[in-house]
């Protein structure tokens, strides 16, 4: 890629790649209802675990993603048990203040850093690693999606009890849920500590949970495409509009987002655009949109930032393997 | 023990600061449901038109105060009606992301105003320190902790005293229900706003004046801190609100005197993930009734 784009749109690039994993991660525990503000302490626990591989053994660039999945994942089961007390709004607030304790404990380390953090990891992420990277992140959650796993997820969602009186081990699905996620997350903090060189407590604050908030509302969460597009938006949109007039990137951001939560609350891909797109192929091929057409998949997608719903077809299809 | 009655003053004033924020933000979701995010920034947003007041203007502190006040109220509502209103009806994450970004923004216009560098707030004031034996508690914090108490009087006076309180918690409960018997929700809902733009607004210039600075950066922080308090004490809960504004006030003073200001902000967070993990609907939280949805 690096004959493509200039030095610049290479890093945007990266930084588009980081932030796309990263939303799939937040976007996998959308998808099973778990509303989560601490997922910039997962990327933490990737970086942190990429640097001190890096900088402290001479393990190459693979063997220290591996260990950051690891220990993203570890990271994240830990912050699923708050799950298994806690749900929707004050799950995020739980969450939030897991990645903000995880912080504070990292500043008072003194093997990561301290406040200062680290330096000198390898410069490995490049703009095809990356992408070869998103690639294998979306195909994951895509097959998850629609796994079991995945339709089980979404019945969590729609409604707890209900799926825990259909077989679906709700506790387990959790622990695994975020342990999936939180292995994406430290795979995309990962990248971001092999991109940076260095890796700062700072940087994964309230404002890095947030941004993936941001980047998976904009996007919607109807598709697994949603976050990707989302992250697309916010990243380049952002860095284009900047190279075109010099203003605060808040106000771009933040513009954004308003524009975009009056203009499409349920981020740019809804449930009615795919069942819109759905009809329109159908019709195209001649056979009359069926209501069996619309499954436990498509009914599920939209409501993901909705209350409770009333019971979909996700609950029920979960007992079939 | 001289040492800890003065942690104790310091901790109980930052704690009425916090307390001021968690009773804006609990007013707002206990009667709307809706997390406004741009509270911390509206508080931001009030420090520095009090030191515009004070500053530019030359004014004296209670007009500066009274000006901070009315601009929190209206800008609340102003950011209700413009990214709130609008949204509320189709999820909570809704309305919590454009008020996500009315807070970007705020800040964003702060920096264009004001730049990043914190600026002094006139000290002057017009009460003295006052001495208990060795300890001492200076004219800022006995104001604002008079202050602070008055007004949470007053809130409390008005939520369940007067007709405007009976709506306010009609609505809270039921708002469907309470609109079938004639409160105005319209009216309610600017109340409210108006109310938590006003705490703002007080708990703004407090930190200003404790502080002796304001910069764009005094939201994040603070309204954080305001946010997990409400948690705490409970959504809705004013007394909840108020003494989990105070114990973090209070614990962080004594974290920062007693083990090290590194980990100050453990406290808040800490005591959040403990009381979640004991009463998940916090400390006078009510459970919400499991209610079917019809299939």
């Amino acid at each position: 890629m690096s004959q493509l784009l200039s030095e610049f749109w290479l890093q945007v690039f990266i930084t588009f790649a980081i932030t796309a994993i990263a939303s799939l991660s937040l976007y996998l525990c959308f998808i099973g209802g778990q509303f989560s503000l601490g997922h910039a302490a997962l990327m933490a626990a990737g970086a942190y675990t990429a640097a001190v591989v890096s900088i402290n053994t001479g393990l190459p660039f693979e063997a220290s993603l591996a260990l950051s999945l690891v220990a993203g994942a570890g990271v994240g089961v830990v912050m699923g048990v708050m799950a298994l007390r806690l749900q929707e709004f004050y799950l995020a607030i739980g969450t939030l203040a897991f990645g903000a304790a995880a912080i504070v404990v990292v500043i008072n380390n003194i093997a990561l850093g301290e406040a200062t953090g680290l330096v000198g990891v390898s410069l490995s992420t490049t703009a095809d690693n990356a992408l070869v990277l998103l690639i294998a992140a979306t195909v994951v959650v895509v097959g998850i999606r629609h796994s079991r796993f995945g339709r089980a997820l979404l019945a969590m969602r729609e409604d707890e009890r209900l799926a825990s009186t259909i077989g679906v081990r709700v506790w387990l699905l959790k622990l695994g849920c975020f342990a999936v996620s939180g292995a994406l997350a430290g795979l995309a903090g990962a990248l971001l500590a092999h991109n940076l060189a260095i890796v700062q407590p700072d940087s994964f604050g309230l404002d890095l949970s947030l941004s993936l908030w941001v980047t998976v509302i904009v996007g919607g969460t109807a598709a697994v495409g949603g976050p990707i597009i989302g992250s697309f938006i916010v990243v380049f949109l952002t860095e284009w509009l900047r190279s075109k007039i010099d203003v605060d990137r808040l106000y771009i951001e933040g513009g954004l987002l308003i524009l975009i939560m009056l203009v499409r609350p349920n981020g740019l891909i809804g449930l009615g655009d795919l069942q819109r797109l759905r009809t329109f192929f159908t019709r195209r091929r001649g056979a009359p949109p069926s209501q069996p057409e619309v499954t436990a998949d498509e009914t599920a997608g939209d409501e993901a930032v909705t209350d409770k719903g009333t019971l979909s077809h996700a609950a029920l299809e979960v007992g079939h393997p | 023990m001289t040492d800890f009655f003065q942690q104790l003053g310091n901790g109980l004033s930052i704690g009425f600061s916090y307390a001021l924020i968690a009773l804006g933000f609990t007013l707002v979701f206990g009667t709307l449901k809706v997390l406004n995010f741009a509270h911390a920034s509206v508080l931001m947003a009030c420090a520095f038109v009090g030191w515009w007041a004070r500053t530019e203007l030359h004014l004296n502190l209670g007009v500066a105060f009274l000006l901070a006040c009315v601009f929190g109220a209206v800008l609340t509502i102003g950011i209700d009606r413009a990214v709130i209103r609008p949204v509320v009806r189709h999820s909570f994450i809704a309305p919590f992301i454009s008020t996500l970004g009315v807070s970007l923004l705020l800040v964003a216009v702060a920096k264009q105003i004001w730049g990043t560098d914190p600026h002094t707030f006139p000290s002057s004031f017009p009460v003295g320190d006052a001495h208990f034996g060795d300890v001492t508690v200076t004219g800022i914090q006995i104001v604002v902790g008079i202050t602070s108490i008055v007004v949470m009087l007053l809130l409390g006076l008005l939520v369940y005293r007067t007709g405007l309180g009976l709506q306010i918690r009609a609505a809270a409960q039921n708002s469907d229900m309470a609109r079938a018997s004639g409160v105005n929700t319209a009216v309610v809902a600017a109340a409210t706003m108006g109310l938590a733009g006003v705490l703002a607004a007080i708990a703004g210039i407090f930190l200003a004046i404790s502080f002796g600075v304001v910069s764009p950066f005094v939201g994040d922080t603070y309204g954080l801190k305001g946010m997990v308090a409400m948690i705490i004490g409970g959504i809705g809960s004013l007394k909840g609100a108020v003494i989990a504004g105070l114990a973090i006030g209070i614990g962080e003073v004594m974290a920062v005197a007693y083990v090290s200001s590194t980990w100050r902000d453990a406290i808040a967070f800490g005591l959040l993930i403990v009381v979640l993990m004991i009463k998940p609907r916090g400390l006078f939280g009510t459970e919400e009734r499991y209610v079917p949805t019809a299939v």
